[in-house]
């Protein structure tokens, strides 16, 4: 099934200096696998490209099935010298988060699957 | 589970509304709450003031929160910890001070806690051989930016706040501390817990991470369900009920709106920290890919299973310096064609800014309604668009000059637009230089001092 990640996880993001970081969190463990292996580094350097000039680091936070992910140089120049409307990278999370997926049938039992 | 004491958050940002801290003061039934007052440009507006006035330079918001809870404090024994001192704890303890002898409470013990603010020192530190080294590129300070500091700090943490209440102050004031400090040192004087046990230091700090963004964790900016969060018109504040065996129960005010579940604490338990396994802070590093969340009941969520590990040796410094002005303004487009007429009205500024000899150090265009937070155009004809354009410069008089050109631009450019309201004031953009110094040297200056109000007005 097509969708968008925001309809099956949370995605929170927030600011550190010119850094922005990006928290997913998974509703169960089979969607956290499965969204560890879709959700490379690379996946989303390129679906935030137009918003991070530096590198994305990933951390798996399996405790809180979650990933997170550290984007640099993303906010234009940091909170308080950036020209951008959102200088403290708010909005990157919801961004990301419409990101669309191909869940498999199989995860899609005991999922609550939010309106688009 | 031993009930131990109850910890609540008052205030996550400079400007925050009152209200909240009040319902946790009166309905959270709260042995302690957290302040945090400051942001990079708040201590660069309070030096402006501290310039002009040596009694000035601490954060305003603390006559309003004291004003409103110091009842409290002298009828319940609620004890206060706030960043609101800014570069100036020993004015704004002053200040308080007078509040209290206003309600009698002459006795009323306020501690401030000073040494964060090294602006004093840079020229001894640096004769001393440092070379404040960047953070994130390692280079070192170049004296163009050392001769133009506005301010300096270090970022100490929640000991001197755990000496101060250990000493039974009933507020403490201070200036750039972490924010979770403001609730790690509570926690960690409340609780009787000792400094050198890294696994209760890592605890409490990660409770105060948990409570320092206010209702971030009780269903504010919660990225889920978001629609279900019930009543956030009368949002409750979060409070950590702390107990001896290392775990804490995360809630909120009776009464209050929003809610606090696995789901909205795992969203602020990642919120802006780096590498989870990591969490650098002054009293040590955090380590949370061991934490266990549980609902346990309505707004109820425990936390357990967080580690410590040593404390680094050198303490992060934020070293601001001028950056020029900024200059923005708005111009609303409607149909048709409104982001063709946005974006050739981006142009027109663009060369507008030549002719008058202005050359940024930095243009930013946006057209809001037409993927300016995305950075993409839309692949749709929206119905309006605000022109967004902010320009950096490297004085207040060519920022005063771009700004002047909007309204102009009303009546001069592409056709329709509309008066969105007068453009900001140019502001002094900031740049912010960070760096780690070797904790002996800040922490030989840090001092902790208890008076009562009596005390301070007297003096």
């Amino acid at each position: 099934m097509k969708l968008f990640l925001y309809q099956i996880a949370q995605v929170r993001s927030g600011d550190k200096a010119n850094d922005s970081d990006v928290s997913v969190f998974a509703p169960n463990e089979n969607i956290y696998n499965f969204l560890k292996e879709s959700l490379t580094p690379a996946v989303v350097k390129s679906a935030l490209s137009s918003i991070v000039d530096g590198k994305v680091v990933r951390f798996e936070v399996p405790n809180l099935l979650a990933l997170k992910f550290l984007l640099t140089d993303a906010l234009g120049g940091g909170a308080s010298g950036s020209l951008r409307s959102d200088n403290l990278g708010k909005s990157i999370g919801g961004i990301f988060s419409t990101t669309e997926l191909e869940l498999p049938e199989a995860l899609l039992k005991a999922v609550h699957i939010r309106p688009a | 589970m031993s009930k131990a004491i109850r910890v609540g958050a008052g205030q996550g940002f400079y400007g925050d509304d009152p209200w909240f801290a009040l319902q946790s003061a009166k309905y959270g039934n709260v042995d302690y709450m957290g302040f945090d007052s400051l942001a990079e440009l708040t201590l660069a507006i309070l030096e402006k003031a501290r310039q002009k006035n040596p009694d000035k330079g601490y954060a305003a918001d603390i006559i309003t929160y004291a004003n409103l809870l110091l009842p409290f404090v002298k009828e319940r024994g609620l004890s206060l910890v706030t960043n609101a001192g800014g570069l100036n704890p020993n004015a704004a303890a002053k200040a308080v001070a007078r509040l209290a002898k206003e309600i009698d409470f002459d006795n009323l013990k306020i501690a401030t806690i000073t040494g964060d603010d090294i602006k004093g020192k840079i020229k001894q530190l640096r004769q001393s051989g440092l070379k404040f080294e960047n953070l994130d590129t390692g280079e070192p300070m170049p004296e163009e930016i050392l001769n133009n500091i506005i301010f300096a700090n270090c970022y100490l943490g929640a000991l001197p706040v755990k000496d101060a209440l250990d000493r039974n102050a009933d507020i403490v004031v201070a200036g750039r501390i972490t924010d979770p400090a403001l609730f790690a040192g509570p926690i960690l004087s409340g609780m009787n817990w000792q400094t050198d046990n890294l696994d209760q230091v890592a605890f409490a700090t990660l409770l105060g991470h948990l409570l320092e963004c206010g209702g971030q964790i009780t269903g504010g900016n919660f990225s889920g369900d978001w629609e279900s969060i019930p009543n956030l018109e009368r949002l409750g504040y979060p409070i950590a009920e702390v107990y001896d065996d290392l775990t804490a129960v995360i809630t909120k005010p009776e009464g209050t709106g929003g809610m606090v579940s696995v789901d909205t604490v795992k969203e602020q338990m990642l919120y802006e920290i780096h590498d989870p396994s990591n969490y650098i802070g002054p009293d040590c590093v955090v380590d949370i890919t061991s934490a266990i969340l549980t609902d346990i009941g309505k707004n109820r969520v425990k936390i357990a299973g967080v580690r410590g590990k040593k404390p680094p040796a050198a303490l992060k410094a934020l070293f601001a310096y001028p950056d020029g002005y900024i200059a923005e303004g708005r111009i609303l487009y409607g149909v048709p064609n409104a982001l063709r007429k946005a974006k050739a009205m981006a142009e027109i500024m663009k060369k507008r800014l030549d002719i008058l000899g202005i050359k940024p150090i930095a243009y930013e265009s946006e057209f809001i309604g037409g993927g300016a937070l995305k950075r993409k155009e839309p692949d749709y004809e929206p119905d309006e668009i605000l022109l967004r354009v902010a320009v950096k410069v490297n004085t207040k008089e060519e920022a005063q000059q771009v700004t002047k050109l909007f309204p102009a631009y009303i009546l001069d450019g592409p056709p329709g637009a509309d008066f969105f309201g007068a453009p900001p004031k140019p502001r002094q953009a900031i740049g912010i230089w960070s760096a780690l110094i070797d904790r002996e040297l800040i922490e030989r200056d840090v001092k902790v001092n208890v008076k009562t109000a009596k005390e301070i007005l007297e003096a």
